[in-house]
């Protein structure tokens, strides 16, 4: 019993009521107006005799990239290419045109491709309400209402422009008219667009994709080749931003290796003093012949060479081999030490040598009190063998006497080689970081927004 | 996009009471009524008007003609919303500047019955909004203006003129062809969505929610060639 049963809807094959060309109507009854690609007419779809509308006299044709009639599956979703426009947009005087290529399922209604720059966007209505956020940009022009988030997303203010149309062919859904305009808004948040279009008496809003040409092209199986890309696109997803992603977690993920060796080798470290004297420096016993590193020979070196080298006790270095740290303390204020030591291996004669330079100043100027130097000084001697040792200590300083003492201990945590590591571990994310600012700084070029602003610098006024 | 939908016992009548089949007075065809709500029923054969009073259908005159409007849905197609499964057993059609728009009316399975507003391949879910509504006068609606309706919260997104072209199937009051109705639609959060329709006085609202084609699980649409 199908009597309520409508027959199948069929394409129309007509006339331009102007020109006598052929038209195909693919979707009947869905649209209000045709434009004849021959003559410009733009025709009545609802009226049987296609009445003459309006008629348009551009110089230039624009060919539709996708031939209209072509049906394609995008996304998943078939659709036939029905219409196109060319609308344009100036800026201080300079034209901006993009394509518009209409869509149409007859169960899923409308949606639209648009190509800017070989960029391409597929656009639906959207079926939820934007909702109205405070702009991440503080009163920058144009912006006057604030961003838009939709599911979630926030999508940030990128331009306002008037639009008009400036060619159009094929089938639309509304009264399309060449000159027509309207105030277009965009929002983005790559690889989405939120677009508003406002007239008299109504708002529409959409949403768009980012789309590659190499999609529209095999959607639609088009021959050749997409026209080429140039510049950045407003939604268009940044390249880097998947490589910093992963750059990111493989940052942490090794940080947290390093951070973890870090932890061990603080619970393996023994951390243990070993020695420690207490010396004096004296300038008024210099002898004569100046203490060189080898002459202290080992077994019994306390016999002083020079009165003014000191050579401390012996003292016993055990475990695995690793690290040795002697700290220096100095009696020094406003005065200075200057250290040259060499830890020297009892059996094997092996010297580890380094230099240690102390300063200790301070005073009191208009500012307060200052200041700067330390009265200690510690340092790393790495990969030292367990053994019997001694320290040889060559000091100088601008006083006559210093009481100093050394202390010496074995196998200390170290911090740097984690910061080290660290830093060059920051290195690659830190530079794709860089590649995707500029990749932003390239997109928001052409909005109301750019991100870096040539020349003039007058688009933050308050 | 919407409206004339009139007033009548409209949205909240549960149907469980069975109904007696009855045959149309002009022709005799066989004609099934679905709701108890009913009022208007187009005889599906010979297009006559019938006015439903108890159980008596008396004959009202011929409606007028439908316009081919290219719409997916047609009566008897069936879907679910919100979990909830509905037939389509009535039609509004209108007229606006900018294209046809049909209501379709909206037998849930649990007895309710609601609305389909359907136009170039947008759809629209929605009941009659319960309880006094202040609405302010067509002429006086702009877009963007904020209009509450209950508890909710809506901003004017369209104003428009329709005018009802015809009805078909069963609705639940009378269909007035080419009477002029203005209409307004609004979005509000989300999803939400509603008309207000000023067919009546005071005028009505329509409350529900913008829906994807995908989300309905339409079944027994029209079918377009080629496709």
């Amino acid at each position: 019993m199908c009597a309520t049963k409508a027959p199948p809807v069929q394409v129309k094959s007509v006339k331009c009521t102007k020109c006598a060309a052929p038209l195909e109507i693919r979707a009947p009854q869905s649209i209000q107006t045709v434009a004849c690609g021959s003559c410009g007419a733009v025709l009545d779809a609802k009226h049987p005799d296609l009445t003459i509308l309006s008629q348009y006299a551009s110089r230039i044709k624009y060919k539709p990239l996708i031939p209209l009639g072509t049906k394609g599956r995008l996304k998943g979703e078939q659709f036939m290419c029905i219409g196109f426009l060319r609308r344009r947009t100036t800026v201080e005087g300079v034209n901006y045109d993009w394509s518009e290529y209409l869509l149409y399922n007859p169960y899923k209604g409308f949606r639209w491709l648009t190509e800017y720059q070989g960029h391409w966007t597929s656009v639906k209505a959207a079926h939820v309400t934007p909702k109205l956020v405070p702009s991440s940009l503080s009163g920058g022009a144009g912006a006057p209402q604030g961003d838009y988030e939709v599911l979630g997303n926030v999508y940030k203010h990128f331009q306002s422009v008037v639009a008009q149309v400036i060619f159009v062919v094929g089938e639309f859904y509304w009264e399309v008219k060449v000159g027509e305009r309207a105030e277009c808004s965009d929002y983005v948040s790559p690889p989405n667009i939120l677009s508003r279009e406002s007239s008299e008496n109504e708002i529409t809003w959409s949403i768009g994709d980012y789309t590659t040409g190499k999609d529209v092209w095999e959607a639609f199986s088009l021959p050749g080749e997409p026209p080429a890309v140039t510049g950045v696109a407003a939604a268009q997803p940044s390249p880097h931003a998947e490589t910093l992603a992963t750059m990111g977690r493989d940052f942490w993920t090794f940080a947290a290796i390093l951070v973890v060796l870090q932890i061990l080798f603080a619970f393996t470290s023994a951390d243990k003093k070993v020695f420690s004297q207490g010396l004096h420096f004296s300038k008024s016993s210099k002898a004569a012949p100046v203490a060189s590193m080898p002459s202290t020979d080992g077994t019994t070196a306390t016999t002083e060479v020079d009165t003014r080298s000191k050579v401390s006790d012996y003292f016993d270095i055990d475990g695995r081999t690793c690290n040795v740290v002697i700290k220096t303390a100095a009696a020094i204020d406003n005065h200075w030490m200057f250290n040259q030591y060499a830890l020297i291996n009892e059996k094997t004669q092996t010297a580890y040598n380094c230099e240690r330079e102390l300063e200790y100043y301070h005073g009191r100027d208009s500012d307060g009190p200052w200041s700067e130097g330390s009265k200690t000084d510690e340092v790393t001697i790495p990969g030292v063998p367990a053994g019997r040792y001694f320290v040889y200590v060559y000091p100088d300083s601008d006083q006559d006497e210093v009481d100093f003492s050394l202390v010496v201990y074995r196998d200390v945590l170290q911090w740097w080689p984690l910061f080290l590591g660290l830093f060059f571990l920051a290195i690659p994310p830190l530079w794709v970081k860089y590649r995707q600012w500029s990749f932003e700084v390239e997109r928001w070029k052409e909005s109301d927004h750019p991100l870096i602003t040539s020349g003039e610098g007058s688009s933050d006024d308050d | 996009m919407s409206g004339v939908r009139g007033h009548g016992p409209a949205a909240r009548c549960p149907g469980v009471i069975p109904i007696p089949s009855v045959s149309c007075p002009s022709c005799g065809a066989p004609l099934e009524i679905k709701t108890k709500s009913a009022i208007l029923l187009v005889c599906n054969y010979c297009d006559s008007t019938l006015m439903r009073k108890d159980l008596d259908l008396s004959l009202v005159g011929k409606m007028a003609e439908l316009q081919e409007d290219g719409s997916p849905v047609q009566i008897g197609a069936t879907g679910t919303y919100g979990g909830r499964p509905f037939e389509v057993i009535g039609r509004i059609q209108l007229e606006y500047s900018a294209g046809y728009w049909n209501e379709w009316y909206l037998h849930y399975k649990d007895g309710q019955t609601g609305w389909l507003g359907e136009g170039m391949g947008q759809y629209f879910v929605t009941t009659q909004a319960t309880g006094p509504v202040e609405i302010p006068p067509h002429s006086s609606l702009r877009p963007g203006q904020s209009i509450r309706i209950g508890k909710e919260r809506f901003a004017v997104a369209e104003v428009s003129e329709a005018r009802c072209i015809a009805g078909q199937g069963e609705l639940p009051f009378e269909v007035k062809t080419g009477y002029e109705a203005p209409v307004a639609d609004l979005s509000g959060d989300g999803t939400r969505f509603a008309t207000l329709d000023y067919s009546e006085d005071p005028p009505i609202a329509f409350v529900g929610d913008r829906v994807e084609f995908e989300n309905l699980d339409l079944k027994g649409l029209r079918e377009f060639e080629g496709w």
